[in-house]
């Protein structure tokens, strides 16, 4: 059997060919996966801004404030009602009405609580709230406020009356992630 | 010779290479699948996000229960299979809804409907950390599909790229009762 001459130019091209694959593949696997790993950071909290107590910070288009995080109630079971307030004054209606909002609770240790319907007898425990109807985040959100609106957002809760003293409000909005605020509690 | 093997050997070896790789690789929705964490009764299982521990399994051919106000009373073909359980969510306020019974020969049936209001059903509140439920999964399945059969617990009846917990339950279990009423369980 003989052996093929392969001329010089042909051998350039094979080992050129052959160098060139790691960098397509490369390439490939960056265009096909460029978007998830876009999705992926764009869905995560991963810097947070300390906002001091009854300080206003900028976030997804409003400036936010956090007007109050009181308990209201505790269950026999061990279980404590928590109510949020926060303040909202629209600075980008665009930016503000991007969907879902993202408000919780977080413990030092990291566990979070996510919001929960309340019966209106726990909600209504405190005298300023009896009667009005505060709309949570996302229905704030969604109701397309214009520039310069200021809304009250209110939120509740159910968490371990243990750790009913120690949690913080945490807010994160899908025009800003992966950055987040969280606010420190007054007092 | 070596003319020869470079003709017809290497040909052969990439036709097994590609057949064996045809035949072995694993689909994509086996790749993204459950993931899997397998455990006993009594044992707490530790999941991505939530924890979960089978305690004691229940036979009963009728079962009672007030909701709303009304008391209610339903009976099977089959059998009702009860397991007490005990749920915590970690880190993170979560919903665990895919509660599945698989039988010994691999038939999956999700937690009954038919027990809408019932007390301490476990899989339709929400959880909260630092808040564990303790309650019972309802199952309705066929006599034979009871012995040596797997709890399977996740956050979704189709968990993709998550835990679900594999609990693997007695091989023999009594004769079912003939009513046990959810009111009166002892939970704890």
């Amino acid at each position: 059997m003989s052996e093929v001459a392969v001329s010089h130019g042909a051998a350039r091209m094979r080992r050129l060919s052959l160098w060139t694959l790691p960098v397509v593949l490369a390439l490939g696997l960056f265009l096909q996966s460029y978007e998830n790993a876009w999705e992926w950071w764009r869905s995560r909290e991963l810097f947070a801004r300390e906002v001091p107590a009854s300080a206003a910070a900028s976030l997804g288009g409003a400036e936010w404030k956090l007007t109050g995080l009181r308990r209201v109630a505790e269950r026999s079971d061990g279980r404590a009602v928590m109510l949020l307030d926060m303040e909202a004054v629209v600075r980008d209606p665009e930016a503000f009405a991007l969907l879902p909002c993202r408000l919780v609770l977080e413990a030092p240790d990291g566990r979070r609580w996510s919001p929960q319907f309340l019966t209106p007898s726990e909600v209504n425990r405190l005298p300023e709230r009896r009667g009005l109807t505060i709309p949570t985040c996302t229905q704030a959100l969604a109701s397309k406020p214009a520039a310069g609106a200021t809304l009250r957002i209110g939120e509740g809760f159910v968490l371990p009356a243990g750790t009913a003293g120690e949690v913080r409000p945490v807010l994160s909005l899908p025009a800003e992630r992966p950055r987040y605020l969280r606010f420190q509690v007054p007092g | 010779m070596s003319g020869v093997f470079a003709k017809l050997g290497a040909p052969l070896i990439a036709a097994l290479l590609l057949a064996g790789m045809q035949r072995f690789t694993p689909g994509y929705a086996e790749i993204t699948g459950p993931i899997p964490l397998k455990g006993d009764l009594g044992e707490t299982l530790t999941g991505r996000g939530f924890t979960v521990r089978a305690d004691k399994v229940l036979l009963a051919e009728k079962l009672r229960f007030k909701a709303y106000g009304r008391e209610v009373e339903r009976d099977t073909g089959g059998v009702f299979a009860l397991v007490i359980a005990r749920l915590d969510a970690q880190p993170v306020s979560t919903t665990v809804s895919g509660a599945i019974w698989r039988s010994a020969q691999g038939a999956r049936f999700v937690a009954s409907p038919r027990f809408q209001g019932a007390p301490r059903l476990l899989g339709t509140d929400r959880l909260e950390p630092g808040l564990p439920q303790r309650g019972v999964f309802i199952f309705e399945v066929p006599r034979e599909a009871v012995a040596g059969a797997t709890l399977l617990v996740a956050a979704s009846r189709w968990p993709r790229l998550d835990t679900q917990a594999e609990i693997a339950l007695p091989a023999t279990l009594g004769t079912p009762a003939s009513l046990l009423d959810l009111n009166e369980l002892a939970y704890e």
